[in-house]
This record gives C-alpha cells, sequence and structure tokens, in this order.
C-alpha cells in the first residue's frame, strides 16, 4: 500500500497532456488515455519525483486551505489507484 | 455533431521481414505497394492533431523499413502526440534506438511469436527470435518503456507461463497476451490456429493469477479471442468513433479490414483532408452511430457497448457487412461460429499458409 513517505512520479510511459480540445489534462499511455479533472491534474503536476505523498497533500492542502487528512485521504486512493494501473512509479526520480 | 477522434494508426508499409501467418495485413498486397512520402504524412500527422488525436501509433508491416521513421517519430512529438511503434525490431532496430529516441518517441511494442526459435520460426516463416530478444533488450537498456505483445493461438497457448517469465526477465512495462484475430491472413489459417475451449481457459487461468501477483509492477493484458466470448469485441471503440487507421497507400479506414467493403471508396489522403475524411467521407459515415443497425442489435441493450461487433467480420464470414457481427450468440450467422469451434474441438490439422504479396491459395 502507498504511504505518505512514498515518493510518486509518472511511470515511464506516461505523459501527462494539456488538451486544446476539452481543456482538460490527459494522462496518455499505451493505446489508452484517461481524461482528468482539474484537481486530478493537480496532484500529478506535483508527483515530479521530488516531493512524499506528504508532501504533495501539504502543498494543496495550503493552496485550497482545505484540511490536511481529508485532502491525504482522496490523494493516496487516488494514487494509489493510479499505482494499481502502473501508471505512477515511486521512488525519487533518479 | 461527430465525436472528435483519439487515436490515429499510421501502417508506413507492408513490406515486413517477417511472414507471420496471423497478420491483420489484406491478402491482396500485391497491389498495394505505393507509400505516402514523409511530407505527406507529415501533412496527415499536422491534421490529425488539428482535429483531436492525442496518440499516434506507427505500424505496418515493418515500420523499421521506412528510413524516415525517426523524422515522422520527431514530427508527431514536435505536435504533442504520443508516440508508440509495433515493432519486430528487424532490420537492425537495435541500432536506430538512440535516434528514436532522441526523436521523442514514448513506448515500443515488440511482439514475440513463440518462447523458442522452432515455434517462432514456425509462425513468422523464418528464424527471427533471437534477434526479437535482443532488440528487446536494448530497449529497456535505454530506459524506454517496452511492450511485449504475444498473439495467442493452438500452438502457443500452453506457453503462457514461459511468456510471463520472458516479460519480468526482459522487465517489461506491460505484457499483451491478445488472442488471433481471425481477419487478413489469420483468416486464411483459421484451422490451424484457433485453439480449443478449454486451452483458453487454461490460459486464462495463468494470467489471471499472474495479473494479481504482478499489479503495480507490470501491466498485464489477457484478450479473448471473440470466436469464444459469445459477445462482439467493440471494434475500433465503434465505427468512425475514435481511431483513424492509414493504410502506407494512404486510404483513411475505420478499421483494419475494411479495404475491401463496398462503399470504402474515395477516403484517400492524397486526395482529401483527414477533416473531410472524418466528418463527410461515405466510407467514416457508413457504419458511424447506430442507424446502420440491424436486429438484434438496434434494440439490444449492449449496442452503446459493443457496437454491433467488426464490420469487417461481418462482410469477410456472413459476405454482408452491415449484419451483426458472427461472433455474437444472437447472429444470425453464429452457426458458422460454432462450426469453427467445433473443428478446434477435434484439433483439425491444416497447414499454415505464410503472409506473401502473392494471393493466398483459396481456403
Amino acid at each position: 500500500m502507498l504511504t505518505r513517505d512514498d515518493i510518486p512520479r509518472l511511470a515511464g510511459k506516461v505523459r501527462l497532456r494539456f488538451d486544446r480540445h476539452s481543456g482538460q489534462h490527459l494522462l496518455l499511455y499505451p493505446e489508452r488515455g484517461m481524461q482528468l479533472d482539474a484537481s486530478a491534474a493537480e496532484i500529478l503536476q506535483l508527483c515530479d519525483g521530488s516531493r512524499t505523498v506528504g508532501a504533495v497533500v501539504s502543498e494543496l492542502a495550503q493552496r485550497h486551505r482545505h484540511e490536511c487528512g481529508e485532502v491525504e485521504r482522496d490523494v493516496l486512493a487516488f494514487l494509489q489507484q493510479l499505482q494499481d494501473r502502473c501508471l505512477i512509479e515511486l521512488g525519487a526520480r533518479t | 455533431m461527430t465525436e472528435r477522434p483519439y487515436s490515429l494508426i499510421a501502417e508506413l508499409t507492408y513490406r515486413c521481414p517477417l511472414r507471420c501467418v496471423y497478420c491483420s495485413n489484406p491478402l491482396d498486397l500485391h497491389r498495394r505497394r505505393s507509400e505516402l512520402d514523409l511530407a505527406t504524412w507529415q501533412r496527415v500527422l499536422t491534421e490529425a492533431e488539428a482535429l483531436g488525436v492525442m496518440q499516434v501509433s506507427f505500424s505496418g508491416g515493418e515500420p523499421l523499413l521506412r528510413d524516415d521513421l525517426e523524422q515522422l517519430i520527431a514530427a508527431a512529438h514536435a505536435l504533442g502526440l504520443y508516440t508508440n511503434i509495433a515493432t519486430s525490431g528487424i532490420p537492425n532496430g537495435s541500432d536506430r534506438l538512440a535516434a528514436l529516441q532522441q526523436a521523442g518517441i514514448d513506448s515500443i511494442q515488440v511482439s514475440v511469436q513463440d518462447i523458442a526459435a522452432a515455434g517462432s520460426k514456425r509462425i513468422a516463416g523464418g528464424d527471427f527470435h533471437a534477434d526479437k530478444l535482443a532488440f528487446a533488450a536494448n530497449v529497456k537498456s535505454l530506459g524506454l518503456p517496452l511492450t511485449l505483445n504475444v498473439v495467442l493461438h493452438r500452438h502457443n497457448l500452453d506457453h503462457i507461463e514461459s511468456f510471463i517469465q520472458l516479460a519480468e526477465h526482459l522487465d517489461a512495462d506491460r505484457l499483451e497476451l491478445a488472442n488471433t484475430q481471425y481477419q487478413g491472413w489469420a483468416l486464411v489459417n483459421r484451422a490451424a490456429l484457433l485453439p480449443s475451449r478449454e486451452q483458453l481457459q487454461q490460459a486464462r487461468e495463468v494470467a489471471t493469477a499472474a495479473r494479481a501477483r504482478l499489479k503495480g509492477r507490470m501491466e498485464l493484458l489477457f484478450v479473448m479471442p471473440d470466436y469464444y466470448s459469445d459477445r462482439p469485441k467493440p471494434c475500433m471503440a465503434g465505427w468512425g468513433r475514435r481511431f483513424i487507421l492509414i493504410a502506407p497507400d494512404g486510404q483513411a479506414l475505420p478499421c483494419h479490414g475494411a479495404h475491401n467493403l463496398p462503399g470504402m471508396s474515395n477516403s484517400n489522403v492524397r486526395e482529401h483532408s483527414l477533416q473531410w475524411i472524418w466528418q463527410d467521407s461515405p466510407a467514416f459515415n457508413l457504419f458511424r452511430g447506430e442507424a446502420w443497425m440491424p436486429q438484434p442489435c438496434r434494440t439490444c441493450e449492449l449496442r452503446s457497448l459493443d457496437f454491433g461487433g467488426c464490420r469487417c467480420q461481418a462482410h469477410a464470414l456472413s459476405g454482408n457487412a452491415a449484419e451483426t457481427d458472427p461472433t455474437c450468440a444472437l447472429a444470425p450467422s453464429h452457426q458458422l461460429i460454432l462450426a469453427a469451434r467445433e473443428r478446434a474441438e477435434n484439433a483439425e490439422s491444416a497447414t499454415l499458409q505464410y503472409r506473401s504479396m502473392a494471393t493466398p491459395a483459396v481456403r
């Protein structure tokens, strides 16, 4: 299970891209794509291999003046889904 | 209003060093030797991006046989498109990997035919297995994302455990275990390739267990053959709905097997803009939406999920492209599928016909 101390980043096969046709961000990977809402895109923009999940949560909570606990639940659930599907990897970017 | 396309399949050439007996390319390859030049492909990529395409997969034939593959990848990358190539790695793929990486390639799919040289040769018609494995290893050594693709059939389904081990050994990012789709050359060779139900079930169990074990480490897909599904596959996610395929000669198609369907003329990118082809051409509107659907599709609650299956398969098997895909248990021609399954249960032996530029003998 993913924890707040893990350092998430997009898997090598995955690209995060703004889609000018829909005005939303997309995750692109072999033979598939995933449309992201604004908050999912914001989370993934912070998952650049330089921050722990905890640091991503603090940053988001501060930006939006939300409670850390609530944000952490949402972020962990979302990232766990992506990890199960091999769309993110853990560990600092080398 | 027409939906936007998301994916472009760019078949760069029908030339290929391999002669796989299940190739999805058309049977009349000898009539289809002309290829689009680089400038035309660059225009097509630009038009595709403007229409909404986000991904492009370069395939063939063997895309490495195009000397300008690096320039094509670079052009797609510059447009922000996600780029993939489907390749055998032959000839000399390893020598070009650094340039492809430089050009911005996002993903490489390498297919293997079997787990050892002899079985691979039987399917591909030549000795390519060792070179493919070396190529796949080189993809990973450069840090490029690797999909290992295996087309499954009667002669390799029992090796599924070994394919999974091979993918782990290669550190592949994805493993696609996809049963043969019985179209093109695979339909010619169906009697020799179609597995039994028992074989399929065993393989599926192994794949399902491995998927759970590898969760979070490797993406594993197991695609059942529609011949045993009783429901048709959602071919191309619907006709003219998500995908544009462009054949080497420039003909734009809504599906791999659509070359020879009645009504498929006038969709060549040499003569028309991709926008016109996508939105207005008779070809892309032929089976778009639901108006064309016969019963039982017309009132079926699954029609928005499977789109009535594959038009090309319906045409190839029943002679009527507007009929429900015969793989559907409710289709009027489903008996054709049941008969093919029954022959597979009896392990009817048949000789393999290799893909070639000559028309195959009558099946």
